[in-house]
């Protein structure tokens, strides 16, 4: 199987740099190497926006995950209508507040918006934990999968600088552009494939008996329920939960971490690179509530069953390779495909934001665009390299650092909320609540734990307290501490500014969440799904559909009782997003607006200061490197 | 470049991420097929590749295209290519081989019959077959 595999990777890296060759010959000029121009077209908003929010959820892990717990497990996948539900809420107004005031990222955004360089900081911190640990784990993980399905043939050092090195030579060469068109064909490629991979388990091998004789789980772990509304335990590494961890408290909580894809600064620059607003709805509500949740709730315990209690999904690929080579090679490329995504998209996006907001900021203000390609380029080699290495030589370190970026990423919920609803949510009330929660989340995630147990003493409780995500723990902390901080800055003195943006919103933007009665509705709604999907009352879908409610009789459907329950609240979560993000407005493509209205005249993102140390070191830099280019010159004339 | 160029190279894209993924499912459904599953895999081969050749169509009529020149040179050798083949492994394959001429063929066929039915749809009945009616191109 190992040339099989080999041939096939070959030729998706081929596909890659084609694709890339092609950006770059067709590219309007080295200005849009960065940003595509700001003209991506909405069917990339439709294919490689919903793969990065598919990607949130990591399908990967959710694959093990699934085979390791279960049914549980599966309750995870609903998490994309919560995504697709923040991304209807905040989306469109990001790109419109990105075209209003002329600015290219988030952190601009915020920056501008805000009046705050310590925001912005925030915003390139995640960043960070996204382009660097987080794609080092992910891309650890990949080469961990084809070291072992080549038998050893290759390395797992090996095949993490391979793919690292395709994927560096197809971003460095077509730039943003080009890496969002290799995401959506490989979201397209994993959509497909874990179509297919059901279809041949269901077949081939009976996958279908899942749902009758169901998950084959460890002792202590239950795999047809969810094990109660919360835990009272000590956290992961201090005690471990009765009969699993996805409690409803731990599924709803991961929804909220989840929500931090939709909040993140690489989604946020997608949605600014964006042509038109046209692809959001689509994609918030056909595509990732629709079909990504829908392949994962459906066909996911499919594939997932044939992998064993042991979570090890090389199993799977080994699996199908006993029927077909091919369809083992299916199964690899799938798995790839759900890793390598968040690798290509996180790394890229991280170079061009970093360009925009560090480099053309404060180290080089007024970078030529060949300088500024230059500049994205090596950051991209920088971004790979540090990822490489951590992958290969630290992936511990890697792991633990990126348990944060995703909970820290949510943490940036009230600074969307101010920018985008709430002009009222200051400068100040942002700033404390990320911070607050920040610590919350830190606190309750390993980098933490292991910092402050090993340098001061021992602390009472482990990663998820009381089975709840970090994401869960930050954000009570965040919003509590934003909106009190809220209550006496509303009126300070940058309340105008923030008011002239939703000035424009209300004058051309109005949503329409109807009269009062269907504003009420809405809103019930929508928490009376999150409570009865995600929230407590999913432990209803336990046996709701096996031993009803106000009757004594007992039905048998042969599939279990929670996946029934969770079928049925995909269904309506779709409706859900659909009358949020269509009928209400909230991502409608529709209204005008004037491009650049509330730029201000220094610039996008405002006055461009460099700080003054940093002009010193740049200085200092530049003048080494002249005594050099004097003395070839002595040499020359020699 | 211009906003036209931009638009094939974005049509070019997505075409591509149709066709890349159907493609490997559709060998995969082939080569077991041929080797295991029987004619309903080999049908779901053909079936695949025909749900990309939809795809290809939904994108034309998104972008209001056509197929290029290189796409309908690459498909019609591909398509021939397939023919050959699988007549010269009908003429010289032992008679097990056999068991698989008729789902093979059934799709074959389905295939041109999508490609006639989409000009159809597209040009019309008489347009369709000014496609075909090379003579009249050298008419002076």
């Amino acid at each position: 199987m190992t040339s099989l595999l080999a041939i096939v990777l070959a030729l998706f890296a081929a596909f890659a740099l084609y694709i890339a060759a092609q950006s770059a010959k067709y590219e309007t000029g080295p200005a849009a190497y960065v940003d595509a121009g700001q003209s991506l077209s909405s069917w990339i908003c439709i294919f490689a926006g919903s793969a990065v929010l598919f990607a949130s959820i990591g399908p990967y892990d959710y694959l093990r995950l699934l085979s390791i717990y279960g049914f549980q497990a599966n309750q995870l996948a609903l998490s994309l209508i919560l995504v697709a539900l923040a991304a209807a809420l905040f989306q469109n107004r990001l790109w419109l507040a990105g075209r209003i005031t002329g600015s290219r990222s988030l952190g601009e955004l915020f920056g501008a918006h805000f009046q705050s360089p310590s925001i912005r900081i925030y915003v390139l911190f995640v960043l960070f934990l996204f382009a660097v640990p987080l794609a080092a784990t992910l891309l650890g993980s990949a080469g961990e999968l084809l070291a072992q399905m080549s038998g050893g043939a290759i390395s797992r050092t090996l095949a993490i600088a391979e793919l690292a090195a395709f994927l560096f030579l197809a971003a460095a060469l077509g730039g943003w552009r080009a890496t969002v068109y290799i995401v959506a064909a490989l979201s397209t490629v994993a959509l497909v494939l874990l179509i297919f991979s059901a279809a041949f388990a269901g077949l081939v091998f009976d996958g279908l008996s899942i749902f009758q004789n169901g998950f084959v789980v460890r002792d202590g772990l239950l795999g047809n329920v969810l094990p109660g509304v919360i835990q009272f335990s000590s956290g992961i590494g201090q005690e471990v939960p009765a009969g699993g961890l996805w409690t409803t408290t731990a599924v709803l909580s991961f929804a909220l971490a989840a929500v931090g894809a939709a909040l993140s600064p690489s989604f946020g620059f997608l949605t600014l690179t964006m042509r038109s607003r046209a692809g959001f709805a689509l994609s918030q509500v056909w595509i990732v509530s629709g079909l990504a949740a829908g392949a994962l709730l459906l066909l996911g315990p499919i594939v997932a069953g044939e992998v064993g209690p042991s979570g090890d999904l090389s199993v799977l690929a080994m699996k199908f390779a006993a029927y077909d080579q091919l369809a083992g090679v299916c199964v690899i490329v799938m798995l790839t495909a759900m890793l390598v995504i968040a690798v290509a998209f996180f790394t890229t996006s991280g170079a061009s934001i970093v360009t925009i907001e560090l480099m053309q900021r404060y180290v080089l203000p007024g970078l030529a665009p060949d300088a500024e390609r230059l500049a994205a380029r090596i950051t991209l080699a920088v971004i790979y390299s540090a990822a490489v290495l951590l992958a290969c030589f630290l992936p511990a370190v890697a792991a633990v650092l990126s348990t944060l970026a995703l909970p820290l990423s949510a943490q940036l919920f009230p600074a969307y909320l101010g920018l985008c609803w709430l002009p009222w949510m200051s400068r100040s009330a942002v700033l404390v609540g990320l911070i607050v929660g920040s610590l919350f989340v830190i606190f309750t995630e390993p980098p933490g734990l292991i910092f402050f147990n090993g340098l001061f003493v021992e602390l009472p409780w482990g990663r998820w307290p009381l089975t709840i995500h970090s994401a869960a723990w930050g954000l009570a902390a965040n919003v509590v501490a934003s909106l009190l901080v809220a209550i006496f800055t509303q009126r300070d003195e940058e309340r105008d500014r923030r008011n002239a943006l939703h000035a424009v919103f209300r004058r051309d933007h109005r949503v329409d969440f109807g009269g009062r009665a269907a504003r009420s509705a809405k809103w019930a709604l929508t928490l009376l799904w999150i409570f009865l999907a995600l929230g407590p009352g999913a432990i209803l879908g336990n046996t709701f559909f096996a031993h009803p409610v106000f009757t004594e009789a007992d039905l048998s459907l042969g599939v279990p009782s929670l996946w029934v329950w969770q079928v049925s609240f995909w269904i309506v979560g779709v409706m859900l997003v659909w009358w949020v993000a269509y009928r209400s407005r909230l991502s409608a493509a529709e209204g005008v607006f004037r491009a650049g209205e509330l730029q201000p005249p220094s610039g996008a993102g405002g006055v461009r200061r460099q700080p003054q140390w940093i002009a010193a070191l740049v200085a200092r830099l530049s003048e080494r490197q002249n005594p050099a280019t004097a003395r070839d010159r002595r040499l020359r004339s020699r | 470049m211009s906003a036209r160029e931009l638009d094939a190279l974005d049509r070019h894209a997505l075409v591509m991420a149709i066709w890349l993924p159907l493609v490997l499912v559709a060998a995969t459904a082939f080569h077991y097929g041929v080797a295991a599953g029987g004619w309903p895999f080999i049908s779901a081969g053909f079936v695949v590749l025909l749900a990309a050749f939809i795809g290809h169509v939904i994108v034309n009529i998104v972008f209001e295209t056509r197929f290029t020149a290189s796409e309908v040179a690459l498909g019609l050798v591909t398509y021939c290519v397939s023919v050959l083949g699988f007549g010269l492994a009908m003429l010289l394959s032992s008679s097990a081989e056999r068991l698989y001429a008729v789902p093979v063929t059934l799709g074959l066929l389905g295939m041109a019959s999508a490609i006639v039915v989409t000009m159809i749809l597209w040009l019309g009945l008489r347009g369709a077959f000014e496609s075909f009616d090379v003579i009249r191109r050298f008419r002076p």
